[in-house]
């Protein structure tokens, strides 16, 4: 989760939330899988077809019909699988929902007929030559994963997680974890973040690392705002609430 | 207040907002409660002030994450911009299709002469040199390959017309239509390409049955869907080019916000198409390969089909003129407004 690999956007709130862009990896699991499924649906409906056509011939009304409106299904299935699963779920495919990825414009807000079908149709270009290799090119230097049908139309695709709760309870009341109101102001946001996202974890490091850890973090800090330095968690603790002037605790 | 105990007191509000925003993902907000909806701004207000202060307060990295989540998702069900518009494909077809084709005729014109010099070309360089068919052919060696898996369809499928073939030459047209569209985000270079590959085919395969005494019989099979599918493949590459013209040359707006602008009205543009390609699809199954019917009806209906729609591109969706007293209240208004305006 580096601050590079991340897009941020203000709401009216003037809150800053942050994206998680889907990576190659995931955004080519999620294809695979649709591309399997797709397979799946149109084998079997071409299995249908082969076995209503024969028939067709001798006045048979009925699988005439059938054949006609499988004829259709079948175009209309390989064609717009994409497009009709990203307006029915909003966004996702199948194969997205397992990926645990979706689609959404650039502003955040749910996709639209228009973005779904520039992207999907783009995809016909994203493909070439072969197996989406000029997507994946245009991917890989873009900060934000897009390829060329979602720079066509405004879209992103993001990682979406699940919003557990850590449970507070549990692990955290072992640990004492800074309980300051007020973090010091004294300390950039981004140094506030390294130290307190430590502080708050250490008990799920290895008892070396968290002790190398702590060090690395400690020592340039403290060489930045002094104080009084004994024991590098503790340090960090002080500084945190603003307390690393006072000798004792 | 320890964090932790802020934290613990808020989790109530933000999984009371998180149920809220996962029912309008899944069921939209026609089937959310009206009460939950109003709940639900205020919720997501809270839950963004609790976001900055978690951040300020330097919070769990994982807890900001979380939370950060939330605000995403119920930011994108609030500020979606207006209800979901239902598509209005009897308005589209009728008034906005046309308009939109005639905004942007040039680049059709321009889509027509490129194929056109192409298939002339083509055309004039078999009828000196016999010998270069194959290469022109060889150039587009894939379709023409794609043909005659056609043929071989045809064939297994007999001459009584057959919905099957009309699918997949309509899936195919598509697919050739809506690329020309797509390959416009190249800077327009791959739409020209394929237009130039088209035309000179075709005016590879005329030259060559002129050559060989036999133009009428090749203009017979291709005329009666040719004529309508031409012109719906013309159009699909101007919108090619629209998309690509804006890359060149974005006027005042930037690149990447000239690339989304054009790309809604050039894929308006090509998917507006569809049925066009479907009608042809439709004749070429059933009425080009039909020994019953003969063959000056099959022009007749070729052409007829094509000037149809031509007819329909350059006429719907015209606002029908003013009579002339109402376009003298209307000057008058004008008038009227803005001289108000230089006095205020």
């Amino acid at each position: 989760m580096s601050g590079a690999d991340q897009y941020t956007l203000e709401t009216p709130e003037n809150i800053e939330v942050e994206y998680e862009p889907a990576g190659l990896g995931s955004r080519f699991c999620a294809m695979l899988i649709d591309t399997l499924l797709l397979g799946a649906i149109l084998l079997a409906m071409w299995l249908l077809l082969l076995l209503l056509f024969p028939a067709a011939v001798p006045g048979g009304a009925t699988k005439w019909l059938a054949a006609v409106v499988l004829a259709v299904a079948i175009a209309l299935v390989s064609g717009g699988y994409f497009i009709l699963f990203e307006l029915l779920m909003r966004g996702q495919t199948p194969g997205k929902k397992a990926m645990k990825i979706r689609v959404i414009r650039d502003d955040g807000t749910p996709v639209t007929a228009n973005e779904v079908l520039i992207r999907n149709i783009l995809r016909l270009v994203d493909f070439l030559p072969v197996g989406y290799a000029l997507g994946a090119i245009v991917m890989f230097p873009n900060p934000l994963a897009k390829r060329l049908g979602d720079l066509a139309a405004g879209t992103i695709v993001v990682k979406e997680g699940e919003l557990d709760y850590r449970a507070h309870a549990d692990t955290k009341a072992e640990m004492p974890a800074p309980t300051a109101v007020a973090a010091n102001a004294e300390l950039t946001a981004e140094e506030r973040r390294l130290v307190s996202g430590f502080l708050h974890r250490r008990h799920e490091l290895l008892p070396e690392a968290r002790r190398q850890l702590a060090a690395r973090l400690a020592v340039p800090l403290h060489e930045k705002y002094g104080g009084y330095y004994n024991m590098a968690e503790t340090y960090l603790e002080r500084l945190l609430a603003g307390r690393h002037h006072e000798s004792s605790p | 207040m320890s964090l932790d105990h802020w934290l613990k007191e808020r989790q109530p509000v933000w999984q009371r907002l998180e149920s809220i925003v996962d029912g309008l993902y899944r069921h939209g907000p026609c089937r959310t409660a009206p009460q939950d909806l109003v709940a639900m701004i205020e919720l997501y207000q809270s839950a963004c002030a609790d976001l900055a202060r978690l951040r300020a307060l330097g919070g769990d990295p994982a807890d900001v994450a979380t939370l950060n989540r939330l605000v995403i998702r119920a930011h994108g069900q609030i500020y979606r911009g207006g209800p979901a518009r239902s598509w209005r494909p009897l308005a589209f077809f009728l008034v906005d299709y046309p308009r939109l084709f005639r905004q942007t005729w040039k680049f059709t014109l321009a889509s027509f002469l490129i194929a056109a010099a192409s298939a002339l070309m083509a055309y004039s360089t078999v009828q000196t040199s016999p010998q270069t068919v194959g290469d022109i052919l060889g150039g587009a060696d894939r379709e023409v390959r794609g043909h005659k898996t056609l043929a071989d369809i045809r064939e297994r499928f007999g001459h009584e017309g057959s919905p099957v073939l009309s699918s997949f030459v309509i899936t195919n047209n598509i697919r050739v239509a809506l690329t020309a569209f797509a390959l416009g985000i190249t800077l327009g270079l791959g739409t020209i390409y394929i237009l130039t590959v088209n035309g000179a085919m075709l005016g590879g395969i005329a030259g060559a049955f002129a050559k060989s005494h036999a133009a009428g019989q090749f203009w017979g099979v291709v005329l009666p869907h040719g004529t309508l599918e031409l012109s719906a493949v013309v159009v699909a590459g101007g919108a090619g080019l629209l998309l690509g013209y804006g890359l060149w040359a974005p006027g005042a707006r930037t690149r990447r916000r000239a690339l989304r602008e054009d790309a809604v009205r050039a894929m308006r543009l090509a998917v507006g198409l569809l049925p066009a390609f479907a009608f042809a699809g439709i004749i070429e199954g059933f009425v080009t390969p039909s020994d019953a019917i003969p063959e000056p009806l099959k022009l007749a209906l070729g052409i007829a089909a094509a000037a149809v729609f031509w007819l329909y591109l350059l006429l719907a969706g015209r606002t029908p003129p003013l009579p002339a007293k109402d376009i003298k209240t209307a000057s008058a208004i004008s008038a009227a407004g803005s001289a108000a305006t230089t006095a205020g």
